[in-house]
């Protein structure tokens, strides 16, 4: 039967999981049901224990009431149900389940408990139902529930609802807990704990500050407690770290909280608060360390073209200042192992950082100023926290200084056209280039066009160098400039910076005028009548003074003792004296000027020059030593009072005013006098000069542009009047002076007169100006030969002068000499006349009378020889000297012989004529010297042309011995040739010593004249032996270089005198002082120094500064200079 | 014995410089020190009194254990030999003219090692100034205190230098170039010290003149090799 049955089986399996389901749902809703009801009930004892902090009695009948409601709630809702499930699996029956399934489906309703029941019934059968009938009704049941699932049919919406029930009990549970929490907490604490006692702690409320924390190591803990329970003033911190413990009191801060700082914590540790038996919950400080840099080393390296070595800055320094290119390396050492490290600019750039465990490195290039920090990560991604903050400066390159050290300053050019240039330049890493602008102001006017400027790069020093010293003889001989065009000049350089570029400077513009002739000229005769009219003051001062001087030594005499009024007066008159020197030496600076400038521009010709040169030294010689002792002797006579003392040393003085009188008298002479050889020399030259320019254009007739070549004639028009009117002048001036070539003068001027100068010129301006080059060049030619004549007769009139001057002294000198001789020899007799004569000799007056008669004619030659020493310089101031001491021992003679002082007087007679001997010989001296000097007609000029054309035939013989070949088989032609070159080379040497001999003196700028005459000797052999070798050469270029600088030596000659070298005196000698601190060094020695500061990285203002204060040493040293 | 410790410094310092200091081989090769006499441009007697320079390396060789040349040798600033030299001399009555290259190998010269020592003849101070500036524009020729050792290294000149002719009449003047310290140029004016090295006959100086004008000399060789 079992075996007919699986349709009621499956019926029965169906009903069975009805029924489980139908009980554990049953369970579930039992769960929820036991938090709905207790949740609300625990929640109200809860906020009522928050509220109104029952006492523990009511606390345990409240636990023990909510102990019972959850145990009645749990019993109820879960263990009922679960028992149920448990152990009453088939309660209830499956007939019921039927009954409740069937009712779910139409048409089944009792059928299938039905089917069941009758089911049952067929085991016993008492019944003796009808099997098949049986099996009908549940097939057919079963037939009809196959398909249906019973479960669906359970009802769900009672759980469901208990579900939202038990969801808004949670809901408002957890609101309420939320906001309530703490509350809830210490509530639910104190309701869990009844027997406690909780009855102080009703109002406290505790926060603790930070709670728990991670801290870097080492930094501060600052802890904060707040407590709502004003009357407690004291709470304790309990620290325990690993098995320590501390506690510590904390005091009620100002602000109601208690605090207190944990310093440098190393080690993570926990706290809590205690408040009397309360405490808090435990809070925790966890100490972690963030990466962080322990060491830092960085490396500057300089960009190349600074050549300064890679240097690295101290250990952990890592502020930067350097050179804009520079590379920086930075290496460092982190405190732990590093994941990830980058370097992040301050403007926003960011590089990576290699990384080997905990060291890191990186590289970056210093462009400009910045800031950097290390980002650093260890493996937990702990950064690095408030990373410090590094700074970056770039030192700018500085720009490079140039400086024209010479001239320094704006200048005339001088007559060769030339500006010795020093230049100094300056960076402080190297110069790559330097050069020279300049550009050319027609007559100075206009603007400087800063466009214009034509550049000329200066070679000859290395590239690189940061300090450069560049002299340079500048010739502009070959540039187009003309009279009174102004150049424009400046130096500029550039540095090697190929970094930013390379930087350039530029000096200070300096002009150099090209001035005219006839404004050198001008300017030179303004000087000549300012040093005249000078001269001429200091002499009437002087003047006024000798008489007031005179006065008061002949007050002197009658008084016994010096009054007052007269040491007044006496040292008025020394006051005066001294203040005439001072306007001599101003004098004196003036002429050094006036002749230097001559000379620069070569204004007068080498033998005008030398008597201003003589005369220089004349006004340098007025103030004697002689005089200036007597005026010492006065002023230390005067301080002593002694009236006999005062009395002498006036006459001292009145005796040598009188020879500085006659010798400043003599300077204004001949300084008057020179300004006419002056003029007759600027003639002359000018005469040239126009010739020559008139060649010039003649020559260029049509080459040049119209404009220019009509400018230069305007110029020479010009110059050409200025000469008309100068040579009126001159002979306006000569016509005062004794021994003047004024007819050569009056032949010059006429040839300019009959040579139509004037016309020719307008003449050649108008075919110049129509482009008629033909005719301006013929007309050109007229004109230079005019000019040329004009030139000779000048010439003429030079040498006339000259020669002139040279016979009258040369008469003067014997006639004075023989007059000197005679007087020698009568004082000669007169002395031994003196000599024998006794004491009261009746013949006493009678040589008396002799001695005042040679005293008398003394007299008139010496006045003789004054006045022919205001013409010339041959009368020097030795024979002055000497004749002045005879002239004094005569009169003291006199003086003798009155006083019948024969012995005496006989004495002084024999040093007069000692001084009258020794001046003769001074003569004879001065006239051998005219002789040798020029009283042979070898005049300096003279000796100069014949050296030159001496030195070009030297010259023609050492090229055409070159060309001869050395050591080689000679021909016949070549042997002949040897034989004239020797010919030729004993003509030179013959005219060599026959110059030697006519020079004198000048013979000396050869230098050793033996040795040049044996070379000459040696090469002369050479040639007759026919054996020209490479000494032969050499030979021939150490005399030709010999007879070359003799001719540069003759600038010199004036020198030659002096060359004689003279044992020295005794001298006073004074210590020049301490050397200069900086030896003379000056700026170099500051510059590099500024370099040096610079290197060392001193920051920009302070580099600044230091700039500033080297500028200005540098002016204070221009300026001093 | 301060003489001779002097000496033996002078020993050493000339061993040094002439063993070790690069000067030239010809110089190593005869270890003997001597005079260079400048040859200079412009037409100066630059070899005037050819007697002056035998004489005072006589006098050193007698008054020193200087190891010394008999004679003087001529060198222009050109010259591939100038380095040779460690002192070089120059004199002279007038014009002197270095060209840009000249005055730029002498400075070289003088800043790196060499010494020169002009003495004027009478005549050659403007020019000697003026071609100093070209050689040392950036430098002033300052007078050196009768303190400075150059006056007493080996003979005591309390006064500074002896006056030995007359010339101006003036008292005579030191003067230096000095580079980096260093005196490098010493120049020698109203004087003429050199004159008094002469052979007596040339200009009948005293012998005590001659002596005094010896003794700056070898003062101013010692200084030169010592500094």
């Amino acid at each position: 039967m079992e075996s007919k049955t699986p349709t009621y089986d499956a019926l029965v399996k169906k009903l069975r999981a009805y029924r489980l389901k139908e009980k554990l749902l049953s369970f579930y809703e039992g769960v929820l049901w036991f938090f709905i009801s207790t949740l609300p009930v625990l929640f109200v004892f809860v906020f009522l224990e928050s509220f109104f902090h029952f006492n523990a009695l009511v606390r345990t009948g409240i636990l023990i009431f909510l102990f019972l409601v959850v145990l009645i709630a749990f019993s109820f809702f879960i263990i009922r149900p679960l028992f149920s499930l448990l152990v009453r699996p088939q309660k209830p029956s499956l007939n019921q389940i039927a009954i409740k399934v069937g009712a779910h489906f139409r048409g089944i309703n009792d059928r299938l408990a039905n089917a069941l029941q009758i089911f049952e019934k067929l085991k016993s059968n008492r019944e003796k139902y009808s099997i098949e009938l049986i099996d009908a009704a549940i097939s057919d049941v079963a037939r009809e529930l196959t398909r249906e699932d019973f479960s669906k049919k359970i009802n769900y919406s009672g759980f469901l609802k208990t579900i939202r029930t038990a969801l808004a009990v949670l809901f408002a549970a957890v609101l309420i807990s939320f906001f309530t929490f703490a509350n809830l907490k210490s509530s639910t604490w104190r309701l869990l704990n009844p027997r406690h006692d909780f009855s102080e702690k009703q109002f406290r409320e505790i926060h603790v500050l930070p709670g728990n924390k991670t801290v870097l190591k080492g930094s501060d803990v600052p802890i904060r407690v707040w407590i709502s329970d004003a009357a407690i003033d004291q709470v304790q911190l309990n620290l325990n770290q690993f098995s320590n413990s501390d506690v510590i009191n904390l005091a009620k801060a100002p602000d109601d909280t208690f605090r207190y700082t944990i310093p440098e914590l190393r080690d993570s540790l926990r706290y809590s608060i205690s408040i009397k038996k309360q405490k808090t919950d435990e809070y925790k400080l966890f100490v972690i360390e963030l990466p962080l840099l322990r060491r830092l080393q960085v490396k500057v390296s300089p960009p190349a073209y600074s050549r300064l070595q890679p240097y690295f800055l101290e250990e952990n320094i890592g502020d930067v200042s350097a050179l804009k290119g520079s590379l920086i390396e930075v290496s460092g050492e982190a405190n732990k192992s590093i994941a990830l490290g980058s370097i992040s600019f301050g403007k926003g750039k960011k590089i990576p950082l290699e990384i080997t465990g905990n060291r890191v490195k990186g590289r970056f290039k210093l462009l400009s100023d910045d800031t950097f920090v290390f980002h650093l990560q260890d493996k937990y991604k702990n950064q690095s926290d408030n990373p410090i903050e590094y700074h970056l400066e770039v030192i700018p390159d500085q720009y490079p200084v140039v400086n024209i050290a010479v001239p320094g300053k704006d200048i005339d050019l001088g007559e060769d056209m030339r500006i010795p240039l020093a230049i100094q330049a300056q960076d402080d890493f190297g110069i790559s280039r330097m050069r020279l602008a300049w550009q050319i102001l027609p007559q100075g006017l206009g603007e400087v066009d800063s466009n214009a400027y034509a550049f000329r790069d200066l070679q000859g020093f290395k590239n690189g160098s940061d300090q450069l010293d560049i002299s340079l003889d500048w010739d502009l001989s070959k540039s187009e400039m003309l009279p009174t065009d102004v150049l424009v000049y400046f130096a500029e350089v550039y540095d090697n910076d190929n970094i930013s570029g390379p930087k350039k400077a530029r000096s200070k513009i300096y002009r150099a005028r090209f001035p005219s002739m006839s404004e050198l000229y001008d300017e030179l005769a303004e000087n000549h009548d300012e040093a005249v009219e000078k001269m001429e003051n200091v002499y009437e001062k002087s003047k006024e003074l000798k008489n007031k001087i005179d006065q008061i030594s002949l007050e002197m005499k009658r008084a016994k003792d010096i009054n007052w009024q007269q040491k007044q007066e006496i040292e008025d008159a020394l006051k005066t004296k001294q203040e005439i020197q001072k306007q001599l030496d101003k004098l004196s600076e003036k002429l050094d000027d006036m002749i230097e400038k001559m000379e620069k521009n070569e204004l007068v010709s080498a033998e005008t020059m030398k008597k201003y040169e003589e005369l220089q030294q004349l006004f340098k010689d007025i103030m004697t030593p002689e005089l200036q002792q007597a005026m010492k002797n006065v002023a230390e006579a005067m301080q002593n009072l002694d009236q006999k003392l005062v009395q002498k040393a006036m006459e001292d003085l009145k005796l040598s005013d009188e020879e500085f009188q006659k010798s400043l008298e003599r300077s204004i002479a001949l300084l008057k006098r020179l300004k006419i050889e002056q003029k007759l020399d600027q003639a002359a030259k000018m005469a040239e000069d126009l010739a020559k320019r008139e060649k010039d254009l003649g020559d260029k007739a049509g080459k040049d542009s119209n404009g220019k070549s009509l400018r230069k004639q305007d110029e020479i028009q010009k110059d050409a009047n200025s000469l008309s009117q100068l040579l009126d002048d001159l002979k306006s001036e000569m016509s005062d002076m004794p021994a003047m070539p004024e007819k050569n003068v009056d032949a010059a001027k006429s040839e300019m007169q009959s040579g139509d100068v004037q016309q020719k010129m307008n003449q050649m301006k108008q075919m110049m100006a129509s482009g008629d080059s033909k005719g301006a060049k013929k007309q050109s030619e007229q004109l230079r030969q005019t000019f040329q004549k004009v030139g000779q007769q000048l010439q003429q009139a030079k040498d006339a002068l000259s020669g002139a001057q040279q016979r009258r002294a040369m008469r003067a000198l014997k006639q004075s000499g023989h007059n000197l001789l005679e007087l020698s020899k009568m004082q000669e007799d007169l002395m031994n006349a003196t000599r024998d004569l006794p004491r009261n000799s009746a013949q006493a007056p009678k040589i008396a009378e002799k001695q005042n008669n040679l005293s008398s004619a003394l007299s008139r030659t010496l006045n003789n020889m004054f006045e022919m020493s205001k013409e010339n310089f041959y009368i020097s101031p030795k024979i002055g000297q000497s004749l002045g001491k005879a002239a004094a021992n005569m009169k003291k003679a006199l003086s003798s012989l009155e006083n019948r002082n024969n012995k005496g007087a006989a004495s002084q007679q024999g040093q007069a004529m000692a001084g009258l001997n020794e001046a003769v010989r001074g003569i004879q001296s001065s006239m051998n010297s005219m002789m040798q000097g020029s009283g042979s007609g070898m005049s300096m000029e003279q000796f100069m042309k014949q050296m030159s054309q001496m030195g070009q035939k030297q010259q023609g013989i050492n090229q055409q011995t070159l060309g001869l070949g050395m050591g080689q088989q000679m021909s016949l032609a070549q042997q002949a040739a040897m034989a004239r070159l020797a010919a030729e080379q004993q003509q030179v040497r013959k005219s060599m010593q026959q110059l030697a001999k006519e020079a004198g003196n000048s013979s000396e700028i050869l230098g050793n004249m033996d040795k040049i005459v044996d070379d000459m000797k040696k090469v002369e052999k050479d040639f007759s032996q026919q054996h020209v070798s490479r000494e032969t050469i050499e030979r021939q270029n150490r005399i030709l270089s010999r007879m070359l600088d003799a001719q540069k030596s003759m600038r010199e000659r004036e020198y030659s005198k002096k060359r004689k070298a003279e044992t020295a005196k005794n001298y006073i000698a004074i210590n020049p002082g301490e050397l200069p601190t900086n030896l003379g060094e000056q700026r170099s020695r500051l510059q590099q120094d500024l370099l040096r500061a610079k290197k060392e990285g001193y920051t920009k203002d302070y580099l600044e500064l230091i700039k500033r204060y080297f500028e200005a040493l540098s002016e204070d040293e221009i300026k001093n200079n | 014995m301060r003489l001779i410790s002097k000496t033996i410094v002078i020993i050493f310092v000339h061993y040094f410089l002439f063993q070790t200091s690069g000067f030239s081989q010809q110089i190593v090769e005869s270890s003997k020190f001597t005079i260079a006499r400048l040859k200079y441009s412009g037409g100066g007697d630059w070899y005037n009194d050819p007697s002056i320079i035998p004489n005072m390396l006589e006098f050193l060789k007698k008054n020193t254990n200087i190891d010394v040349a008999k004679d003087e040798v001529r060198v222009g600033i050109m010259d591939e030999n100038l380095f040779s030299y460690p002192f070089i001399y120059m004199t002279g009555h007038g014009r002197i003219s270095f060209s840009k290259r000249e005055a730029e190998r002498l400075r070289n010269y003088l800043t790196h090692g060499g010494f020169l020592y002009a003495d004027d003849d009478y005549g050659m101070d403007k020019h000697f100034r003026r071609e100093m500036k070209k050689v040392f524009p950036d430098k002033k020729l300052v007078e050196l205190p009768f303190e400075h050792k150059i006056y007493h290294i080996q003979y005591d000149f309390p006064d500074g230098l002896p006056k030995i002719h007359k010339h101006d009449g003036g008292p005579p003047h030191g003067y230096g170039y000095f580079h980096n310290g260093r005196l490098v140029v010493f120049y020698t004016y109203d004087t003429n010290i050199s004159d008094g090295w002469a052979d007596p006959q040339v200009h009948n100086d005293p012998p005590q003149k001659r002596e005094q004008a010896f003794k700056m000399g070898t003062n101013i060789i010692v200084y030169a090799l010592m500094y």
